[in-house]
């Protein structure tokens, strides 16, 4: 219990008597975390974007002529695919006043009988909106019995598919390696910070300080360092959102709890980063 | 009652240099030289009682530890009940003489209470105490060596090991310092002092150990 009290006190002053280096360390921290942040925050933005864009996405069931009843079966049966999240039924008069109110009285005025089918219009699973899940819904659909004909915007799918595989997969292996240099940049601060106590850490050792006696400051230390990088790149982070929002509008606001979950990332890094840089100099 | 014993120790180094035969003791409260050319192997013998280096061949016995059978967790231990006092002083450079002197006590884990009575106590008797929040590198080397016998004798060690102490004092501030030690020895403290110094050691009677090719006898 002493220990732990002595660690942070001393942990604390640690900060204090290493002064630039310290200030260096907190620096790299906030700094890796502010372009780990922002990327997650625009990788977050696009997803929600693409996830919206999904569930805008319907397909058209076009419907042979038959009792509004039969119309309600096949509706059951569409429902009832894997991946289809809701339907909406158009009946031919429906269709037909979406139509006039697109193009006004006068065009259909001509016409006596109403040559519209009636439709079911399909909103997908969000899941489910990509090139292979909508071609074999599609299929499903069209195979169901009193369905003439499925229509819908490949092209939209297409494009879909496209930032998929750039919010997916390449944004997963860019934030990987830009983790990974963060630690790599921060271990190598602790080490560099703990290399300049060597001589230090050496003359306590001859004094018999125990090991937790020599690393549990530096570790509280590297862990505050982290901490207060991390916080510094909260601030900034929601600086940058605010700012942002008016260039991109899709980014959502950092909350307190998104700062707190940074600063938790931030301490660790300190922690695992100084554990690491310390590893090799502890002897017992 | 003996607090060190080498018993027939050799240390050999891969260069060929090193301890060729160590076998002597040192009893509670007693005041040893321990000299020899530089090179000699004093640092050696230093290095041999804090356990940093374990021997060659034979054992080396302090207090209730021994090298052969010490587990790497007790070496602090060992430590605790001994001062080391260096030629290059060796202070914590990045905080001020009190906080150097209260880390010995802070290591065995006193109360806050009592290190500061202590430390204050210990810097009185050093004659450093005027200089207590001032940060090492602003101490003259006489001045920082008390500050190092301070932190040296605060936790009330069996035995003082001394590095050729006064090795980069001038001659005046050498005396006050050696006559610290010999004060501290006085106290009841047995000190180990390695020196080059053969003009020190014949001025105080105190036993020697001879370093002589290698070899020490008692
Ligand atoms: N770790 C080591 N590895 C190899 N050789 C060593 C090691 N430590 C000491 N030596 C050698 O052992 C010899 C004795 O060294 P030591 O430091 O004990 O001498 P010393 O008597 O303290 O000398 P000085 O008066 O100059 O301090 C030297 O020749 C030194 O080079
Ligand atoms: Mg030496």
């Amino acid at each position: 219990m002493r220990l732990f009290i002595y660690s942070i006190v001393d942990g604390l002053s640690g900060l204090k008597r290493s002064g630039i280096s310290s200030l260096l360390t907190i620096l790299t921290i906030c700094c890796s975390l502010v372009l780990l942040g922002a990327f997650y925050i625009i990788r977050q933005g696009l997803r929600e974007n693409l996830q919206e864009t999904r569930s805008r996405f319907v397909l058209e069931a076009f419907l042979l002529d038959a009792e509004p009843e039969d119309h309600r079966k096949t509706g059951e049966k569409i429902l009832h695919l894997a991946g289809v999240d809701s339907i909406e039924y158009v009946s031919k008069d429906d269709a037909l006043a979406r139509v006039r109110e697109t193009f006004g009285d006068d065009y259909l005025a001509l016409i006596e009988d109403n040559p519209l089918p009636a439709s079911f219009h399909v909103v997908l699973q969000p899941s489910y909106v990509n090139r292979d899940s909508v071609a074999r819904i599609v299929a499903a659909i069209a195979g169901v019995p009193g369905v003439e004909d499925v229509v819908y915007r490949a092209t939209l799918i297409d494009l879909l598919n496209r930032y998929d595989r750039l919010v997916g997969a390449g944004f997963i292996i860019f934030g990987i390696a830009l983790s990974i240099l963060g630690f790599v940049l921060i271990s190598n601060n602790i080490r560099l910070t703990i290399e300049a106590k060597r001589d230090i850490i050496e003359t306590m050792e001859l004094v018999g300080a125990s090991r937790g006696l020599i690393v549990g400051p530096l570790l509280i230390q590297a862990m505050i360092e982290g901490g207060l990088g991390a916080l510094f790149a909260g601030i900034v982070l929601s600086v940058l959102v605010q700012v942002g929002t008016i260039f991109i509008p899709v980014l959502s606001p950092v909350t307190a709890t998104s700062i707190g979950v940074l600063v938790l990332v931030g301490v660790l890094f300190g922690f695992l980063g100084s554990f690491n840089a310390l590893g090799w100099r502890i002897r017992y | 009652m003996k607090i060190i014993r080498f018993n027939n120790v050799r240390q050999s180094y891969p260069n060929g240099e090193g301890i060729q035969l160590a076998d002597f003791s040192v009893g509670r409260g007693e005041f040893v030289f321990l000299v020899g050319p530089s090179g000699a192997g004093k640092s050696t013998i230093l290095k041999l009682i804090i356990m940093s280096e374990r021997p060659s061949s034979g054992t080396v016995e302090v207090g209730e530890y021994i090298s052969s059978s010490i587990r790497p967790g007790q070496v602090p231990l060992l430590r605790r009940q001994i001062g080391m006092v260096f030629q290059d002083f060796r202070l914590l450079q990045d905080r001020n003489v009190y906080e150097n002197v209260a880390f010995s006590l802070r290591v065995i884990g006193k109360s806050g209470a009592y290190i500061k009575k202590r430390v204050l106590r210990v810097l009185a008797d050093v004659g450093i105490s005027h200089k207590r929040y001032q940060m090492p590198q602003n101490l003259s080397g006489g001045e920082q060596q008390r500050v190092a016998i301070a932190r040296a004798i605060v936790n009330e060690p069996l035995v003082v090991l001394a590095d050729e102490p006064t090795g980069n004092l001038d001659p005046e501030t050498a005396k006050d310092i050696m006559e610290l030690l010999v004060k501290i020895n006085i106290g009841g403290t047995a000190v180990l002092m390695a020196t080059h110094n053969y003009h020190l050691v014949e001025q105080t009677g105190f036993r020697v150990l001879k370093i002589d090719a290698g070899v020490i006898r008692e």
